[in-house]
């Protein structure tokens, strides 16, 4: 240990130096009190040995300002006084003083006190060690964790999100990312418990959401992936709360799956009305795969909608009673907002308002804000992104059928499959957003319309979301007959190459559907096939009904860019 | 002590107490209550009456504890939950694993 | 009749110094006749703030060499100026001079 010693009778002072070189300790002296300030800013000694009557400064005066340089550094100070009067001493604790050494000096308490001090700056000194070396980790950490937050498509326009600085301690993570047909999911969670461990889950869970959206799988396929992911890697008794959702531009529905996270709401800036998210789920990780319940709840989209999603931090931050802000705060903040646009800052307003000041609670939020995008437009945005690689390998010429029973059909769903299929094409690999677009649209008609004969009608009226897709759920599990059938036709041209896709399902087709409906004008169609028909048309080069309409051609032409 | 445990009568259920905050810090206790009982208990029952405050750990032990007492064979009662403990249950749906008195 | 100096404890401090023993003698020995020069001074000009300061150094020097009735006589001088009396204090401060000198004697001379 380094020793400073600081005493102004030269006798004394030697008498100390001596003992302290004999302990084995280096020894820095100091004749007054400002060269012993000057002294301990120079060497940084480990223990201070402090005469209490010294020219120029007192003791205790150096004993604070030693206190202030050495901040969160703890450095023993011992003062060696033969004052003995009890205010004197208590001034020197005051002061800062760890420890007194009274004169005349005794070598035997000498050498105890300095071996005391000497273990506890060592065992100070390994703790700020360790602690040091925590805060690397968890700065690595935050890094590889932050990438994963601002991986996907968090940064769209229409999406507005505060992910909270301790979101790496608080296990919160926001995850965004598109269908290849321009659908978003977005999905916000919690993970239980605190710490790195709390947020290692996020990397499973970000990898499997993204690597599965980017392929096009249902939301149901994501979160039964996800769940099985976690509870196989996670202990028990950690988990993960969250809420997920599709935003399904294209059909013009929002598909939610809450489990654990308090309610989050859809909020319409055109009519300020509150649709309420519940949890009516289990966190994620905690049930096995057979068990996982997928029960989710529709809503009908409104180009005015606006999703928020946030977790718990924002409920439970406290005021200066202890009492929390609550979710009908945040309720109120809606319904008393003048302002469409500015309910996401106002509702950080308010909590900021609420919370107790210069607090960390402040901070502490995970809030995201998703507002509806129109489909048609998205769709056809999508342009050409990247300029395939010129390596002319892959699928070119090849035919390829895929038939679907009715066991397959109620718990698989084939697009994702497809669109994989037809990603080997090279050539095709630009279009593959669009050509997921025309597969989904039309394995939805051969489902629900072929097989399932539901009217999309239905989904216009008021309930009528809801009771559509519980009808669909209904009648796909009593189906007890039926089958779907793609066939893929590929052929390489002199400049491209020109895909074939006919979709055929079971059922008795729209036109003897036509016959029995009512209305039989140019809408019929579209009633028939949904608003997505219409889409495809624009899409591809030819689309052809085959009577009795059970059966759809469509033909995509493209060529090397 | 933030936890206590009691066996029924016939010793076939154990009884876990908790008093004050259901928190991180209650952890190592609300193990030792049931790693330390005899094997054979046929349900356990946690008693929240006295417990002010339940956080994402607790429910992280309530876990534990189900998945000592056999998983989807045990039977685990929560007993005595407050208004706010019962909402934080319910939002988390514990109500599928757990008992819910 | 307590002796002018502790034998025992320089006898230890003799084993803690070894080759230094002679220095720290004659730093001590120098030390306090300024100590001494600084209390007569005070005296003289009725400086009891630089007397009580001057008899501090002296007491609690003269206490590790083991001279302990000439630091016992420090402390008195210095308690008198902190709580204000300065009746006794030339006279306190012969017997000073004096304890001093036997002191001298015993430490200069060969152990």
């Amino acid at each position: 240990m380094r020793l400073l010693i600081a005493e102004d009778t030269p006798s004394d002072r030697l008498i100390l130096a001596n003992l302290i070189k004999r302990l084995g300790h280096e020894v820095i002296l100091a004749v007054d009190g400002k060269e012993a300030v000057e002294q301990f800013i120079e060497h940084s000694p480990d223990i201070v040995l402090l005469d209490v009557m010294m020219p120029f400064k007192h003791g205790t005066q150096v004993a604070k300002e030693i206190r202030q340089i050495a901040g969160e550094d703890l450095v023993p100070i011992i003062f060696l006084t033969s004052l003995n009067e009890a205010s004197d001493l208590a001034e020197c604790l005051e002061a800062g003083g760890d420890d007194f050494l009274s004169k005349p000096y005794n070598t035997v308490i000498i050498k105890a006190k300095i071996m005391a001090f000497s273990r506890m700056r060592r065992l100070h000194k390994e703790i700020q060690g360790q602690r040091e070396h925590l805060v690397q980790e968890q700065i690595a950490a935050k890094g590889i964790f932050d990438k994963i937050a601002h991986y996907g498509v968090l940064n769209s326009p229409n999406i507005r999100y505060l992910i909270s600085p301790k979101a790496i301690f608080n296990g919160d993570v926001v995850l965004a990312a598109r269908h290849p047909n321009g659908d978003l999911l977005v999905l916000l969670g919690d993970f239980t418990g605190h710490g790195l461990p709390a947020a290692i889950g996020a990397l499973p869970l970000a990898e499997v959401f993204h690597g599965m959206v980017s392929k096009g799988f249902a939301l149901e396929d994501v979160l039964r992936e996800v769940n099985a992911k976690l509870k196989s890697i996670l202990p028990v008794g950690v988990f993960c709360c969250a809420t997920a959702a599709h935003l399904g531009f294209r059909n013009r529905s929002i598909e939610v799956w809450a489990g654990g996270l308090p309610e989050g709401v859809i909020y319409n800036t055109r009519n300020k009305s509150v649709k309420k998210i519940h949890s009516q789920h289990l966190p994620l990780g905690i049930l096995s795969a057979a068990q996982f319940k997928y029960q989710p709840v529709y809503f009908e989209m409104d180009n005015d909608d606006v999703i928020y999603l946030w977790s718990d931090g924002i409920i439970e931050t406290v005021n200066a009673q202890q009492e929390m802000f609550g979710f009908e705060r945040l309720l109120n903040v809606f319904t008393q907002s003048c302002n469409a646009n500015t309910v996401f800052d106002e509702i950080l307003q308010h909590v900021d308002d609420f919370a107790v000041e210069g607090t960390e609670q402040a901070d502490d939020h995970t809030l995201i804000a998703v507002k509806m995008q129109d489909a048609p437009s998205m769709a056809l945005k999508q342009a050409l992104l990247v300029k395939p690689k010129v390596v002319h390998r892959g699928l070119a010429d090849c035919t390829m059928t895929c038939e679907l029973g009715v066991e397959s059909l109620k718990s698989f769903d084939p697009v994702p499959l497809v669109t994989h299929l037809i990603f080997q094409i090279m050539g095709l690999k630009p279009y593959v957003n669009t050509l997921n677009t025309i597969l989904a649209e039309l394995y939805s008609n051969a489902l629900e319309h072929g097989l399932l004969h539901l009217d999309s009608a239905l989904k216009n009226s008021a309930q009528g979301f809801a009771k559509y897709y519980a009808l669909r759920h209904e009648r796909l599990t009593e189906l007890t007959e039926g089958f779907i059938r793609f066939d893929i036709k590929h052929e390489p041209t002199d400049n491209g190459g020109r895909l074939t896709l006919q979709v055929t399902d079971s059922g008795q087709g729209f036109q003897v559907a036509q016959t029995n409906l009512v209305n039989e004008n140019q809408n019929s169609l579209i009633n028939y096939h949904g608003r997505g028909i219409r889409l495809i048309e624009t899409l591809c080069q030819r689309l052809e009904f085959i009577p009795p309409g059970n059966s759809v051609i469509v033909e995509f032409n493209w060529s090397w860019l | 002590m933030a936890v206590l445990t009691a066996s029924s009568a016939d010793g076939s259920e154990l009884i876990i107490k908790i008093k004050g905050r259901f928190d991180f810090s209650t952890h190592q206790e609300f193990r030792n209550a049931y790693e330390q009982a005899p094997q054979e208990m046929s349900c356990y029952v946690v008693d929240l009456k006295d417990a002010t405050y339940l956080d994402s750990s607790a429910l992280g032990m309530l876990l534990l504890l189900r998945d000592h007492a056999g998983g989807d064979s045990s039977q685990v009662k929560i007993v005595n939950c407050n208004a706010d403990v019962k909402k934080i249950l319910s939002i988390s749906n514990f109500e599928q694993l757990f008992t819910i008195i | 009749m307590t002796p002018h100096i502790d034998t025992e404890q320089l006898a230890e401090l003799k084993e803690v110094l070894e080759d230094e023993f002679g220095v720290l003698i004659s730093t001590y020995l120098t030390d306090a006749k300024f100590r001494l020069q600084l209390i007569q001074n005070g005296i003289n000009s009725q400086d009891y703030e630089a007397v009580r300061l001057a008899a501090h150094s002296l007491k609690g020097a003269s206490a590790n060499l083991g001279a302990v009735i000439l630091a016992q006589l420090c402390e008195k001088l210095e308690h008198d100026c902190k709580v204000g009396e300065y009746g006794q204090l030339a006279c306190l401060g012969e017997k000073i001079q004096q304890e001093f000198i036997s002191v001298r004697d015993l430490l200069a001379s060969p152990q």
